[in-house]
Formats: structure tokens, sequence, C-alpha cells
């Protein structure tokens, strides 16, 4: 072990003078190097150490022959080229680091599949300092000249390449059969065989053709090759660079294709000559205006023709020059016509939108003008007074007011009416013949009913005047107009009169002129009841069948006075035997009443007139006389009222209501005069009378069941006290009755004064206290 | 034709000549033919800077015109 130490030592230090030697000249690495292969040394000293037991067990022969470094190698996992080569070769380096030589190295490049080394390079390219190359001089002449010789040669082929390609055609000139007139007319007939060669070939199979069917085929083919041959047809979609208005109908124009570039690949333009002209023209005209291209107030946003939102570009005049001319255009459609069709229709779109966009723009301010200005005058028109029509509200009478109730059920035809309105005069005029015989047959009270109805006809609300009516019509109705009025004059006179005069006849026993009376008869289902009963004490003494009463007494004393002279009158009680009877005793009572003038007490069970006697005995007829006038007042008058409201109604709303409203009255005609005196009074439990509010808060505690507190009801209380004590005051006494307690005093004293002292208060006391 | 003196710095210490044309790769193989090791578990560094394959030398700048760069210290690794 000691002995493969010292030997390596030994080594090692050869190995360093070997080095030093060698790198005698370079003096400036030696340092480094030095220090490099003391480390190496140092490095390889501990390795050897650690590895040299296991060296001594397996590898004698490794000891000393080799360094440490290939034994290493040979430990690992070899490199398949190095384990080839490495066997032979293995130079090292003077520095102990292992280098092949080119052969080698070359030989090992090829196993790798890499190219040699270029042993010469530095040489060739840059030269040696032993030989140093010279730099090839830039020769310009040289240059040019070798650069026309290669276009030269590229002229040269291209020419070959051309006349290769070209070679095959004749020219004109190369014919020579053109000089020579044998040649000619020989070459002519030589072409007119071959013609009738083709025709005879051409014959045969056309024959062929149609032997096969083919000839269509054919034909076909030749129709599609006339198709094929540019025609109108073909300028379809083809573009023309003008507007479309510049062409008038009438006017032929030729347009030529456009130039272009032969390769530019754009298509085909038609444009005309003179138009091109003309619009550069306008163009000129157009840019010698000289518009301010810089608008600073101009609208910050417009709107192009599609009314789509436009916003304005920096420097938009510069547009045109930028992106090019924008042409109007159109294209073709089929047979090259070009009717515009699009563009109207394109037009209509853009005037509808338009129409549908909104302008935000206000009108311009301008001073209101004082004046109108033509237009607006033409405008202005004076507003038309309208003329209210009116309608005269004719001064429906009684008469029109029975014309109308006999129409109130019907709304029929024109003639209807009119014939109803005949009818009804026939009522008024035959009133009197035809009344009597028809009320036998009828039972009494039918008779009755019926008999009011034409008496209080009067009082049926009245119809609305009919808007449309005949002449004719309106002449009757005049005539019955002025016919009622007499007739209602003559009433309402009498109506004063009346009370008197019935008076007057009561107490004469009854002088009957009276006309009127006559046709007022009326009769009611009760006072007939009554009258065939006879004798009711207290009938009519209530007062509320007074008019009956009355009525029936003067029937009773028409009766009387026609009884003997009058057939017709007669004719007229045919149906009242029995009543007459009894008539006829009342007459006789009444009779021996009057002649025995107001001494006896009358009988008054014996009937109506009895009991009326009585009254007017009692100085209560006088009154009962006065109400019967007033109620005949109210009859005249009241429609009157009656029929304004109505009427007023009638044109307000049409038929609807004004038929509900008759519907109603008409159930209740027989009530029409009913005008009842509705007063409702409440009394407290003392029976005063309450006014409405105390009544409201009698009736709102009861509903609620709880009066007003105590304090309330006392302060009540009281006001109720001082009312009464103040109604009870006399006017010419105080409430404390000192004027009596002075009286009394002065009695007393039998003075005429009493002595007002304020000092005793005994005297006090006298005076005022009791 | 240049030199690259390749130092795993471990005892291995190699020349190896080579063009300049050839990449890192390559020079890669030459040295393991040298030296033994697996070429593609070698690792060639100057300074801090790894050495690529597809790289050639001459790109790398190890190959100068000028002789005495003809040949370059390049720190080997094995891993």
């Amino acid at each position: 072990m000691g002995s493969s130490k010292k030997h390596k030592e030994k080594s090692r230090d050869k190995d360093a003078e070997e080095r030093r030697r060698e790198h005698k000249k370079h003096r400036h690495k030696e340092r480094e190097r030095d220090r490099d292969a003391s480390d190496r040394d140092g490095t390889r000293e501990k390795r050897k150490r650690s590895r040299s037991r296991e060296r001594s067990r397996r590898d004698s022969r490794s000891k000393g022959e080799k360094s440490s470094g290939e034994t290493r190698i040979k430990r690992e996992k070899l490199d398949p080229g190095y384990e080839e080569g490495s066997a032979e070769i293995q130079p090292q380096s003077a520095s102990g680091d292992a280098s092949l030589s080119v052969e080698e190295t070359n030989k090992l490049r090829a196993k790798l599949g890499l190219k040699p080394l270029e042993l010469n390079e530095n040489k060739k390219e840059l030269g040696t300092k032993e030989e140093p190359l010279v730099a090839e001089t830039i020769n310009p002449v040289l240059i040019q000249q070798q650069k026309e010789m290669r276009e030269k040669l590229a002229a040269m082929k291209e020419k070959r390449l051309l006349n290769q390609k070209l070679g095959k055609v004749k020219n004109l000139a190369d014919d020579d059969w053109l000089d020579d007139t044998a040649a000619w007319i020989e070459r002519s007939r030589k072409l007119a065989q071959e013609k009738e060669m083709a025709e005879k070939r051409a014959k045969l199979l056309e024959e062929m053709d149609e032997e096969f069917g083919v000839s269509n085929l054919v034909e076909e083919e030749f129709a599609q090759s006339k198709l094929d041959s540019y025609s109108s047809r073909d300028l379809k979609g083809l573009k023309v660079q003008h507007k479309v208005d510049s062409f008038k109908e009438g006017h032929t124009v030729i347009l030529t294709l456009q130039d272009k570039g032969v390769l530019e690949e754009e298509e085909d333009v038609l444009v005309n000559v003179g138009l091109v002209d003309k619009e550069k023209a306008e163009k000129n005209v157009e840019l010698k205006k000289k518009k301010p291209d810089y608008k600073p107030y101009e609208e910050e946003e417009s709107v192009d023709d599609m009314v789509t939102f436009k916003p304005r570009t920096v420097l938009s005049k510069y547009d045109e020059e930028i992106e090019g001319e924008k042409k109007k255009s159109f294209r073709l459609s089929t047979w090259g016509f070009a009717d515009g069709e699009r563009e109207r229709e394109l037009q209509a779109m853009k005037e509808t939108l338009q129409n549908q966009a909104q302008s935000l723009e206000m009108p311009a301010l301008a001073i209101a003008s004082e004046y109108y200005t033509p237009q607006e005058m033409v405008g202005f028109k004076k507003t038309k007074r309208r003329v209210k029509k009116i309608r005269k509200k004719e001064k429906q009478t009684i008469a029109d007011e029975l014309l109308d109730d006999t129409r109130s059920s019907d709304f029929g035809s024109r003639a209807r009416g009119r014939g109803r309105k005949q009818d009804n005069e026939e009522e008024n005029t035959g009133k009197g013949e035809r009344w009597p015989h028809e009320i036998p047959q009828m039972s009494d009270d039918i008779r009755t009913a019926e008999m009011e109805m034409s008496d209080e006809e009067n009082f049926t609300p009245p119809e609305p005047a009919v808007i449309e009516e005949d002449e004719a019509e309106q002449e009757l109705q005049k005539q019955l107009e002025k016919q009622r009025k007499l007739r209602q004059k003559q009433l309402l006179k009498d109506s004063g009169e009346k009370v008197a005069e019935q008076i007057r006849r009561f107490v004469k026993g009854g002088d009957e002129n009276d006309p009127d009376k006559r046709n007022n008869i009326v009769f009611n289902a009760t006072s007939e009841f009554c009258r065939t009963l006879g004798d009711i004490p207290t009938y009519g003494l209530s007062g509320n069948r007074e008019d009956q009463e009355d009525i029936m007494d003067f029937e009773q004393e028409e009766e009387k006075d026609d009884a003997g002279d009058s057939d017709s009158e007669m004719d007229e009680n045919i149906g009242w035997s029995t009543v007459n009877l009894d008539e006829e005793q009342n007459h006789a009572e009444f009779s021996t009443a009057s002649a025995t003038i107001l001494d006896e007490e009358p009988i008054v069970n014996s009937g109506l007139a009895a009991a009326l006697l009585l009254c007017k005995n009692k100085g209560l007829l006088d009154t009962q006389m006065q109400k019967v006038a007033r109620v005949k007042a109210t009859k005249g008058s009241l429609p009157n009222d009656n029929y304004c409201i109505e009427d007023k109604m009638g044109f307000d709303d049409k038929y609807s209501r004004r038929e509900e409203y008759r519907g109603f009255t008409q159930d209740f005609k027989e009530k029409d005069g009913y005008k009842p005196d509705v007063k409702i009074e409440y009394v407290d439990e003392s029976g005063r009378r309450l006014t409405p509010k105390e009544a409201f808060r009698q009736l709102s505690h009861r509903f609620h069941g709880k009066g007003s507190g105590k304090m309330k009801t006392e302060r009540r209380m009281k006001k109720l006290e001082e009312e009464a004590l103040l109604k009870k005051m006399s006017s010419s006494d105080t409430p404390l009755g000192t004027v009596a307690l002075l009286q009394e005093k002065q009695k007393s004293q039998k003075t005429p004064y009493i002595v007002l002292s304020g000092s005793g208060k005994s005297m006090n006391a006298n005076t005022i206290t009791k | 034709m240049i030199e690259v003196v390749c130092n795993d710095r471990l005892g291995k210490k190699v020349r190896v000549k080579c063009n300049s044309e050839d990449t890192i790769g390559d020079l890669k193989k030459l040295i393991a033919a040298q030296t033994g090791t697996r070429h593609d578990k070698i690792v060639l560094k100057k300074w801090y800077t790894i050495f690529k394959d597809h790289v050639t030398l001459g790109d790398y700048a190890l190959a100068g015109k000028m002789p005495q760069w003809s040949y370059q210290l390049v720190k080997m690794c094995m891993h």
C-alpha cells in the first residue's frame, strides 16, 4: 500500500514537472494552472484514499497504469461510441485532459453521423499571418458588365419561350397562294369540293339523325348556341353609372363600356361620354360656388335618407377625397330595361320614413304679427252665429193635452194619430149626445170611472209637442185650441164667480143656465154608492168629499130644473129612475127647509143636501165653499204648471224617459188631482211641538238607546222653562210681576205712589217679595 | 475546426475538436464518446449559462474567428 502511494506521488510530481515545461511560454497562465493542478491533486488524493481499498482488492492491473478518471469511467455505464474507440485511443493532453486527433475525431464523427471537421477553414477564409490574402477589389465596371449580360440572357430566354409559344400561329403574309392564280383556283376548287362533300355528309348525317331521333337534340343545341350570342338579354345586371333621371323617355343614349385597366378585375360599367362630361361640368360649377367648408354652428348630427342616425364625422368635407367619389348608378334589369321601380320604391320608403321621423326642431321664433296673413285668412272662418232653433213651445191648452193624451198610448203612424184625433173631436163634439146612451149599458162603477176620466183629462200630464206635424194637423190643432181657450177662459172666469153663484143658487133654489155645469157632471163610484144608500148621517162632514157632494147638489138641481122641459135631458136620465125618486124626496125636504128658513133643526140624516144645509147654517159652508173654489182653481191652474215641466223634460231627453214617466202616471190617473200636503210633526212627551233638530235628536236617542247626559238635559229643561215663562209673560208686566205688586202696594197703601227707598231692609222685602 | 475543453472538475477533462457549425448536442455526443459519459446526462455550462442542445457553437460565440478563441473552457456537469 505504502509503495503504491509513493509511486503515485512520484508520477504526480512528474506530471507537474511536465506541465510546467510545457507551459513555459504561457507565463501568465502559469499560476492559475498551478493552483488548478494542486486542487486537482488534492481531490485525487482524497479519492484515491477512499477507493484504495477497493482497488487493492479487485483490480491489481489498473494500479499505476491508468489514471483515476479512466477507472471511474469504466465503472460507469459507458457510451457505446466510447466503448469502441476508447480501447485504442486514449491520448492524454499535456494538461491531463483527454484529446483525440483529427483523424480519430473524424472517425468518431462519422460514426455519430456528423460531417468531418473542416480543417483548413481558417486559412481559406482569412488567411494566416504567414500568407495574408489579398481582398478582392470591387470593380464596378465588371459588375455592370455582368449585370448587362444577365439581362441579355434573360431577354433571350424570354424571346425563345415566346417564339416557342407563338411559333405555331400563321401569319397573313405567310400564305403564298394568294399570289399565285393557279394555286388560288386550285385551292378554291378544293374548298368548293370540300363544301359539297361536307353538305353531302351533313345530309347523310341528318338523315341518320332523323332516323334515330337525334335531330331534335341537335336543334336544341343549335338554339342553345344561338342563345349564347350576346343580346340585350345579357344586359341584365349591368351597371350604368348615371342617375336614372338623366335618361329621358324617348331619347336614345348610347352607352359604352367605361375605360378601365386591362388587368383590373372590375365589373363592366356602362357610361355615356356626354353624360359624363355633363356631370363633370356640374361638379365644377358646384365647386365654383365656394360653399363654406366649415360650418361651426351646424347641427351636430344629421339624419340621412333612411332616417337613420348619422353622426357627423370629423372633417367630413374630405370624405370624398379620401374615399373616392361615390357615383350614383343603377343596374339594368332583364332585357336591358331600367324603369327605376326600385328607385321609386326607395323614394317612397324614404318619404314614409321621413314622415314618421319626428323633428325636434322648433319653428324659428318670429315676432307675432298683429294681422292675419292672407293664408291665415283663408283658414280664418267667421264663426257663424248659430241660430238656435228654438222650437216655439206651443202653448198647449187643454185641448192639446187631450189630444196628447189620446196619443199617449199610441206612437204609431201619423195617419193613425190623425184618425185618433178625429175620433177625439167627435167625442168632444158629440159627447153630450153619446154619453147618455152609453151609460145605461155599463155598470155604475165603470161609468163613473169613465166619466171621471173624461172630466179629468184636463189633468193628465201633458205630452211634449210632437215634433213633426202636418200643416193640416196644425190647423186642426189651432182650431181646437181656439175652442178650448174660449172654454177655458169661461171656466176660469166662472171659477171665481162660481162660489157666489152657487151660494146664490142654494139660497134661491137655483137658476140653472150655466152650460159648464151641465157638462161637468162627475159621477163617482162612492157617490153613487152613497146615493143608493141614501142616508149616511156623517157623510160629507169630513170634508174630503165636498166637491163631489157639491157637484151632486148641482146635479140634483139640474135634474130638478130639466125634469120637465127638455126631452133630451130626460133621455139622459133614463137610467136614473130610481135615483130620481130619492131626489124627489130630497127636493121636497129641501123645499120645506127653505120654507122654514133656519128656524128648525134640519134633519141631517135625510141626505147630503141636508147636511150641507146644516153646515151652511152653521157658517161652515162658507169656508167649505172657499175650499171648493180653491180646489177648482188648482184644477184650472195646475195643468199649466205641469205642462211646463213636462214640456221641458220632453225636450231634454227622448222618448224612453218620457215613456217611463207617462207609464207611471197613467196607472194613477184618478189620483192626478191629489196633491197631499204632507207635514210631519213630532211632539215630545209633554206635547210640545219639536223643531226638526229636536225631532232628530229624539229619534237618534231612541235609535241608539241612550239619551243625552244629565247636564245637557237639565240645561235643556231650563231653557224650555225659560221659553215657557217667556210665553206666559204678559206684555204689560215684567216676568216677576212687579207691576202687579206695585199696584197691589198702591192699593193697600192707598197712595198713587210708592216710596222707593233703598235704606230699609224690611222695606225692600216688602216691596219686592210677596 | 475548433477545440473545446470541457472539465467537470471531478477528474474529467477533455479536449474535443469540432466544427463551429456543430450544435451543442453534437458536442455532447463527442464528449460522451471521449469520456464515456452518456451524452444525455451532460450539461455544459460556461459560468452560469447552460448551453442548449439545438444551438450551434458558433451561435454561442464559443467559436470565434480569432485563433485564440478556438478553444473555450466549458464547465461540464454530469448527472
